[in-house]
């Protein structure tokens, strides 16, 4: 009697392991994070998943990294205009942990020799935050290469849908249109058509109070963040390729809901983190006093800007109009000010209460 | 540590195993005590070693109070009981209900008492409530207090220590005495494999599916009836099977240590009566409600009016358990006044409405409190209210936001209501159409069905543990 449990206990390992053998050779096949080759136009892609893989196997020699700021980028554009091999991987809401997780992932890849990273201050005044990246597909370990074998999100979530859009693919019928640009890697998170943009959109938005500037605690603010950017810069491997740090056009409606204190103390991180970036020899653009951003008509909320912008910023980084050094870095941040009170006078009545 | 983690099932667990029934080679069964008491230990102060001076405190007091108590005679005894009593309250309330009782005070009286913002250690109001229940027992000459390290073992053994079952000393110590226990046994280790995955799946699977689409819900405002009825039935099904996954997967860590430890679910949503729910639902915590608060006020025995007052005092005491805040109160008042009303009613009355509607309505009344008991303000729960009777505003398209990009994949809003109203219809007919896992324990065998079954639990159930989340009642 007890050998016919031992046999069965011998049973269940037996058929465990045999099925956790049938599954890892599937998602070693179907490898729906890209981390062992990379399939574009064939499956559905989250880029919090797909960038490991993707920054870890494609082909591209230059990365454009950053938040929802940057994920209108055409890559057609860039390709065009910059005469790279471009990657783009926009994330929203990027934090800086996420941003030097990816940062030091892509210098290990070595591919890229140019690096586009975009320049946001939000990412600097926030405390330490957990990475939303699942660690493992970050890595080549073993035990992380079992758990992309054997994980919830690829099972469950993607494996299900990218077959199905295989066999549509094999049956010869059209996937539906809305995956179209959900699997297509230049594509990624690009989410320029799917809203309205225009100045009553922008300002029912701020005065229902669903676009708003984050609270942030200005206590020790400025030092807070300057020694947030210390780390950042000490982090960069510049001798790994040129690296392009630009300030995305937010609306001045942004810079107008900042109170004085914080607008005050973001200038002066501002004025910090070009000084270092300067120091270091690394280029930075500042797009932030550019004519069309008191012209709210471009922008779906008080950051977010249409795609045109995005076609606009990758040209400008072949000119010098916006591109700051020692001698006119000031005069930037005193466009600044003066663009935030011109535009403070001209919309007082949103800022009435 | 939590049962449903890589490092319980792959480190902890096989090496505690492997090492345990190691020691049975040894004649003496004292090493192999003393291992489960350092292995327990290990597991509670795996996240804070901090719980661990509390635990140990504890159960230092709580022993010493009880041999006091079993060796002094008259006011003695008294004393030492009400010591144990006010200590073990005292334990709880301090790092329970100090925040709520402050804020209260402060909003009654106008003072600014400061918050403490303690951080609940694990499972306190369960092994509190397991100790004072023994101080009780102990002078009610109920119980007997072996030695220290047996009375260790009893509190800290680690399938139970967390979230229950709330088990008595007098059903566990024999079992750590029995001598026969001690080898390793392939069969009951099979029954354990068995219903440990049973409770793996109910938790990492369903469970933590269901969580993501009540975390969405209960953020959301003007919530449509379609949203209303999905986020409670939502979390009504959670409730059930994370819970009641723990207890399976304490039931099952239990055999394959060759211990017994009483299920804790047994159909719950199936009960005609909320009386019956009780019954069958945290079993071991309604048994000891009853036997150290309900029975000692007096229970049935002093008159209809009395029994009311104790059933009513009893779910309570049984909301204020649950959690420091007035949404758990009225959660357990309004159980204590359903129950009154039931028996106001009588069973007779009862039995003569059709069983398919006592179990309806039953279900719907709890599926309704529950909304109390998950919400974090009474606005919170009126939302969801709300959204349950807003006849006139279906909303399926809401499905999606309740849905939300679970697991990285945002699906078109067909897909997303299709998902999540098909597996909401599937587990309830789980819940009431299948047969519980203490019934399916009964008909284990060692056969090839029983063998895929389990593994494809386990690889399934693995699969979901790349999202690992705590257990709900570890909260409470």
């Amino acid at each position: 009697m007890k050998n016919k449990y031992a046999k069965w206990l011998f049973g269940v390992l037996a058929i465990v392991l045999v099925l956790v053998t049938i599954l890892s050779t599937v998602v070693y096949i179907v490898d729906p994070f890209f981390q062992f080759r990379v399939k574009d136009d064939k499956y559905l892609i989250n880029v919090r998943f797909a960038c490991g893989g993707l920054i870890k196997n494609y082909d591209y020699d230059a990365l454009i990294l950053g938040s929802s700021m940057t994920q209108n980028f055409d890559m057609d554009v860039f390709r065009e205009v910059q005469g790279v091999n471009p990657l783009h991987i926009g994330i929203g809401g990027l934090e800086y942990e996420e941003e030097l997780e990816l940062l030091e992932l892509a210098y290990d890849a070595g591919r890229a020799d140019k690096y586009f990273l975009s320049a946001e201050l939000y990412m600097f005044t926030g405390d330490a935050k957990k990475s939303r990246l699942p660690q493992y597909l970050l890595k080549d370990d073993l035990l992380s290469r079992c758990r992309y074998f054997l994980n919830y999100e690829a099972w469950f979530r993607f494996i299900p849908i990218d077959l199905g859009l295989m066999t549509l693919e094999k049956l010869g019928i059209s996937r539906p249109a809305a995956f179209d640009s959900r699997t297509s890697i230049d594509d990624i998170e690009n989410w320029e058509t799917d809203f309205e943009y225009g100045e009553e959109v922008v300002i029912s938005n701020f005065l229902s109070g669903a676009y708003g500037v984050s609270e942030v605690g200005t206590d020790n603010l400025y030092e807070k963040t300057t020694k947030k950017m210390d780390t950042y810069f000490d982090s960069l491997q510049l001798d790994k390729g040129e690296h392009v740090l630009f300030f995305p056009p937010y609306s001045m409606l942004y810079w107008a809901s900042c109170s004085d204190e914080l607008f005050d103390i973001m200038l002066d991180s501002k004025r910090y983190y070009i000084e270092k970036a300067l120091e270091k020899g690394i280029k930075v653009y500042d797009f932030q006093t550019a004519e069309f951003t008191s012209d709210l008509n471009n922008y779906k909320d008080l950051t977010h800007y249409s795609g045109e912008i995005n076609d606009w910023m990758t040209e400008q980084f072949l000119s010098d109009d916006y591109l700051l050094t020692n001698e006119n870095a000031d005069d930037f941040l005193s466009a600044l000010r003066v663009k935030r009170n011109d535009f403070l006078k001209e919309k007082a009545e949103l800022f009435s209460n | 540590m939590v049962f449903s983690s890589y490092i319980f099932i792959f480190a902890f667990l096989p090496i505690v195993l492997v090492l345990y029934y190691a020691l049975s080679k040894l004649k003496s069964p004292l090493y192999q005590r003393a291992f489960l008491i350092a292995a327990s230990l290990f597991f509670y102060g795996y996240y804070n070693v901090m719980y661990l001076l509390l635990i140990v405190a504890s159960i230092v007091v709580n022993y010493l109070v009880c041999l006091v108590i079993q060796k002094g005679n008259g006011a003695t005894k008294k004393i030492f009981l009400a010591v144990g009593v006010l200590f073990n309250v005292f334990l709880l309330g301090y790092f329970k209900y100090y925040d709520f009782f402050f804020e209260n005070i402060n909003s009654v009286f106008g003072t600014s008492f400061a918050m403490k913002n303690l951080i609940l250690p694990l499972g306190i109001s369960f092994f509190t409530f397991q100790q004072l229940s023994f101080v009780v027992s102990v002078y009610k000459k109920e119980e007997k207090v072996a030695n220290l390290w047996d009375y260790v073992l009893f509190v800290t053994f680690f399938p139970q220590l967390v979230a229950g079952p709330i088990v008595l000393y007098s059903e566990m110590i024999p079992q750590f005495m029995d001598n026969s226990r001690r080898y390793f046994n392939s069969e009951n280790f099979s029954s354990g494999l068995y219903i440990f995955g049973m409770g793996l799946v109910k938790k990492a699977v369903i469970a933590d599916t269901l969580a993501s689409f009540v975390n969405n819900g209960y953020g959301m405002s003007n919530i449509g009836l379609a949203a209303g009825w999905t986020i409670s039935l939502s979390y009504t099904l959670q409730l059930y099977f994370d819970f009641s996954g723990y207890s399976d997967m304490a039931v099952g860590l239990g055999k394959m240590f060759n211990i017994d430890i009483p299920f804790n679910f047994l159909s719950p949503y199936k009960s005609k009566s909320i009386s019956e729910f009780w019954r069958r639902w945290h079993i071991t915590l309604g048994r000891a409600l009853s036997t150290y608060i309900y029975i000692p006020l007096g229970g049935n025995r002093k008159g209809q009016v009395r029994t009311y007052i104790n059933l009513f005092v009893t779910f309570f005491v049984s909301g204020l358990w649950h959690g420091a805040a007035w949404t758990f109160v009225l959660w357990g008042v309004l159980h204590g006044l359903f129950s009154v009303i039931e028996r106001f009613i009588g069973e007779q009355r009862l039995q003569k409405i059709p069983n398919i509607v006592r179990v309806a309505v039953t279900f719907l009344i709890v599926n309704a409190l529950w909304v109390l008991f998950r919400a974090e303000s009474f606005a919170d729960a009126i939302e969801v209210y709300k959204g349950m009777i807003s006849f006139g505003n279906i909303n399926l398209g809401q499905l999606a936001t309740v849905v939300g990009t679970e697991g990285g994949v945002n699906l078109p809003t067909v897909m997303d209501c299709a998902y999540i109203i098909g597996l909401v219809a599937s587990l309830l007919y789980v819940v009431f159409g299948q047969n519980n896992s203490a019934f399916r324990l009964e008909k284990f065998l060692p056969t090839k069905k029983f063998a895929i079954i389990t593994a494809v639990m386990f690889v399934v159930a693995l699969l979901c543990l790349s999202r690992e989340s705590v257990f709900i009642y570890f909260n409470f």
